[in-house]
């Protein structure tokens, strides 16, 4: 058994990075490998906005990524000063449902428990 | 704590990634890790001094790489072909840095438990 870490940093909107990680984690816990935790960083970190509104047509794969952490326990981290440079969560704009706000320093402890890192 | 070598990648002020990887270097350097730093194409302008202009309104970030010492971090390698490629010699960087060719860069990878991109 391998324990990931998974660190996003591309825009979840302009790039295949959220399905490529969603399917990443998704065949890991099926081999019986342990996700750790999924960090947000830099671009990643609109992933977290809560006022995502999207047509109807365009999957929100935000949302998809919080349900499938919220179903496995995972806990889903984003780097609340990188979110609040861009305006994405504020002291009166909350994150969205199942995105929990972290430091760099927590990114930097959780890298001791890991065994492999891998980044989107 | 573990070796986790982070590579700069991109010019510095054309996107935020550049800044944002050396907040990343102090926070994993702040916890004790084993943290390299590799700067590799585009990158190396991040290495270039940068001169007090007030017109220019982006923040000079780079002065920063200065706390490298301050927080321990003193593997800072630089690819030599990305010097060699853009015509920069080592000198004129605005910190020491170590050259690196490619096998050992190789080497430097293979010592790594983490690799980050910035």
């Amino acid at each position: 058994m391998t324990r990931f870490g998974l660190l996003l940093t591309s825009d979840g909107f302009a790039s295949q990075s959220v399905p490529a990680m969603l399917l990443f984690a998704k065949t890991a816990l099926n081999h019986g490998h342990h996700i750790d935790h999924i960090f947000l960083y830099q671009d990643a970190v609109n992933c977290a906005a809560a006022n995502i509104d999207l047509p109807a047509d365009e999957p929100d794969l935000s949302a998809e990524l919080a349900a499938f952490c919220r179903r496995h326990n995972i806990p889903l981290l984003f780097c609340v000063t990188a979110a609040e440079k861009r305006g994405v969560v504020s002291n009166t704009l909350p994150a969205r449902t199942g995105y929990t706000a972290a430091g760099l320093a927590e990114f930097a402890m959780r890298q001791a428990d890991i065994d492999k890192l891998v980044q989107f | 704590m573990r070796n986790i070598l982070v590579l700069q990648r991109h010019s510095p002020f054309n996107n935020s990634k550049g800044r944002e990887a050396l907040d990343l270097i102090l926070a994993l350097a702040a916890v004790e890790h084993n943290v390299s730093v590799l700067f590799s194409g585009d990158a190396v302008y991040q290495l270039l001094p940068t001169l007090d202009q007030p017109d220019f309104k982006l923040k000079a970030y780079p002065r920063s790489f200065k706390l490298f010492g301050l927080y321990d971090v003193d593997q800072v390698y630089v690819c030599s072909r990305t010097l060699t490629e853009r015509s920069i010699a080592a000198d004129a960087l605005s910190i020491t840095v170590t050259v690196l060719a490619e096998d050992g860069i190789a080497r430097l990878l293979n010592e790594q438990h983490q690799v980050i991109t910035a």
